[in-house]
């Protein structure tokens, strides 16, 4: 029982948040317009924020855990290479495998991850999660655009070089980078603007998810069923799992494992679709997969949080 | 020092947070339609979560305090019957004058007065402002609304029956209302329920300050100087220094005196804005005392806490 009310507890704010998002929608809160002004600010500001005061306010000496860093990156690699040619099976359109893959493999490893950590160890698990995510984040950044890039049925090099340098310049990838600098060189920022920054951060995993429920829309789905099936399946059950049963012989276990557990599981990212338009991609392709992903995501975070809980690996 | 940096601390990252709002504006992050949809967001649904989960969470045998709350009200009335005689005095234009008398004792207690007593008392400090406002600002709302339709230039009469329907429809008045009944009968609410309510109450404070930045409007001041600068001083110094002075002769100390001190110092709504805008009155001049009292704000809020830290009051 204690099992289930931690479970629950875990995935059920993330859930109602989003839901909350889609009934404001429904009411008339929201437009393109807002939810377009909304991400940007997001994007650039408010999760930049959180990731710099996570990172910042981490101490590296506990909870830097260089095996589980390289553990999660390698587990990006071998999770992109693999949807790379699972990809292949699904299309033979070049847009549509570079959605797929994207789909795949690209997890919603900021806003859903900080906010899944946050319900299951508060602030404490949001930091150590932070740490990782700094070099995690920028990681599955560059593995997907590779593999859009490879995909893009327009081949333009002019674009690759424009998007490598909009990754590096990433506010999210610079304010991580430059949160983990400061860190180790121990300068100590005012706290009035440590506390700017954490007020801003704060707020950043709530209301993006409330866009993200904002921008739910149902419908359209019809003839790429089949494909967003595979490609969720993939995502929710086949990588989870692979990634889940690695971490536990690794050894893992407790806030490590849910580190894995976090970064792994999470619906696929809701930047994919804009990704997706920028590299050509097929966005609509990608859009779809957001949301089925986001969806059953609710379902299936439940159960591996639910099992790792009752096996008492977390 | 200490109390420098103590006051510094807490008016700061407030202050932040409304200069990134005004600068992300110039920068082209906002389109007018997010600010309108993002403050309907704000005033309808997550300041109303916020005023519902501190008073809900509120222990009343600690946080209440009726002699505060009386002291609350009756400054108030008289804060409100002062700025109308003194308008009356200063203007001969019904519409000056509404506008004019709303800007010297309409406090934006909700936003700026809550976040103020958190960032010194935390949870605390606004569970306490919280049922005091749940109080203050219906009664507010009616001397407002009474206010501007004596002085409206097209005046039908005072509309009683639109008053009373204005009230039982805000959202505060009924999230206060919620708060207390789910406080009254001790209906506790399962973790996850608590942490989704406290998940979008926390986007509240920071958001509505963002957004509150990015209205901001420096228009044309020629002819306004005068009215601006009485209502900034009503407003910022002379009504607070008043209430505090009052509140000191009667005892108040510690954290009843920091709720006197927020509520009352709290810079001029911008609520009172929209409202003046609806009821015919000088909407130009409310917007003007708007951005200047809070501009000022930030020296008035710092300078009062100063002074009552260092004379040991707080």
């Amino acid at each position: 029982m204690d099992n289930l009310i931690f479970s629950v507890n875990g995935i059920m704010p993330l859930f109602l948040v989003i839901a909350l998002g889609y009934l404001l929608k429904k009411c008339g809160f929201a437009s393109k317009k807002f939810i377009d002004d909304g991400n940007k600010l997001a994007a650039n500001i408010l999760i930049p924020s959180l990731l710099f005061y996570n990172v910042y306010s981490a101490d590296f000496s506990k909870t830097f855990n260089a095996s589980l860093l390289a553990f999660c990156l390698g587990g990006l690699v071998l999770t992109f290479s693999i949807a790379f040619f699972v990809a292949r099976i699904i299309s033979d359109k070049d847009s549509m495998r570079g959605a797929a893959s994207q789909g795949m493999a690209r997890s919603n490893s900021v806003i859903y991850s900080l906010e899944l950590m946050n319900n299951l160890y508060g602030a404490a698990g949001e930091r150590a999660y932070s740490v990782i995510a700094a070099f995690f984040v920028p990681m599955a950044n560059f593995l997907n655009v590779l593999i859009l890039c490879i995909y893009d049925p327009t081949r333009k090099s002019a674009d690759l070089k424009k998007t490598i340098i909009k990754i590096v310049f990433n506010p999210f990838i610079v304010a991580g980078l430059s949160a983990v600098a400061l860190n180790l060189s121990g300068l100590v920022l005012p706290s009035s603007v440590i506390s700017t920054l954490n007020n801003l951060g704060a707020i950043g995993s709530s209301f993006t998810l409330i866009l993200v429920g904002m921008d739910f829309e149902f419908g359209s789905v019809g003839k790429n069923l089949k494909k967003i099936l595979s490609v969720s399946c993939v995502k929710l059950i086949i990588f989870p799992i692979i990634m889940l049963t690695a971490a536990y012989f690794a050894g893992f276990r407790g806030t490590d494992f849910a580190i894995v557990l976090t970064g792994f599981c999470p619906p696929t990212a809701v930047a994919s679709y804009a990704m997706a338009k920028l590299m050509h991609a097929d966005s609509e392709f990608a859009g779809q997969i957001v949301i089925f992903t986001t969806l059953f995501s609710i379902l299936t975070t439940f159960i591996y949080i639910f099992v790792s809980r009752s096996l008492n690996i977390i | 020092m200490e109390n420098l940096i103590f006051s510094l601390n807490v008016v700061l990252p407030l202050f932040f947070a409304v200069v990134i709002g005004y600068i992300l504006k110039k920068l082209g992050f906002f389109s007018e339609e997010f600010l309108n949809k993002g403050d309907k967001l704000a005033f309808k649904i997550l300041i109303p979560f916020q005023l519902f989960r501190s008073i809900y969470t509120a222990d009343f045998s600690a946080s209440y305090n009726s002699t505060l709350l009386i002291f609350c009200i009756v400054a108030l009335i008289l804060t409100g019957v002062l700025s109308t005689l003194f308008a009356l005095c200063v203007r001969k234009d019904n519409a000056v004058r509404g506008a004019l008398a709303q800007g010297m004792f309409r406090g934006n207690i909700i936003l700026i007065g809550a976040s103020l007593i958190s960032s010194m008392y935390n949870e605390e400090g606004l569970a306490a402002i919280s049922i005091v406002s749940a109080f203050l600002i219906p009664i507010l709302n009616i001397m407002c609304v009474i206010l501007l339709s004596i002085f409206d230039p097209q005046r039908k009469g005072v509309d009683f029956k639109g008053i009373l329907i204005n009230i039982i429809t805000n959202p505060l008045v009924i999230a206060g209302v919620l708060g207390l009944i789910v406080n009254i009968s001790q209906i506790n609410f399962p973790q996850f329920m608590e942490k989704t309510i406290s998940d979008i109450a926390g986007i509240a404070t920071t958001f509505a300050l963002i957004l509150l930045g990015g209205s901001f409007e420096f228009s044309d001041m020629r002819g306004r100087v005068a009215d601006v600068i009485y209502s900034v001083v009503g407003k910022l110094i002379v009504f607070p220094a008043l209430c505090m002075v009052a509140a000191y002769m009667l005892g108040m100390r510690g954290m009843e005196f920091s709720v006197v001190m927020c509520v009352f110092s709290a810079p001029t709504t911008v609520s009172g804005y929209t409202m003046a805008k609806m009821m015919n009155s000088d909407a130009q001049l409310s917007a003007l005392s708007v951005v200047f009292s809070t501009l000022f704000s930030a020296f008035t809020l710092f300078l009062f806490i100063y002074i009552s830290k260092t004379l040991g009051i707080i």
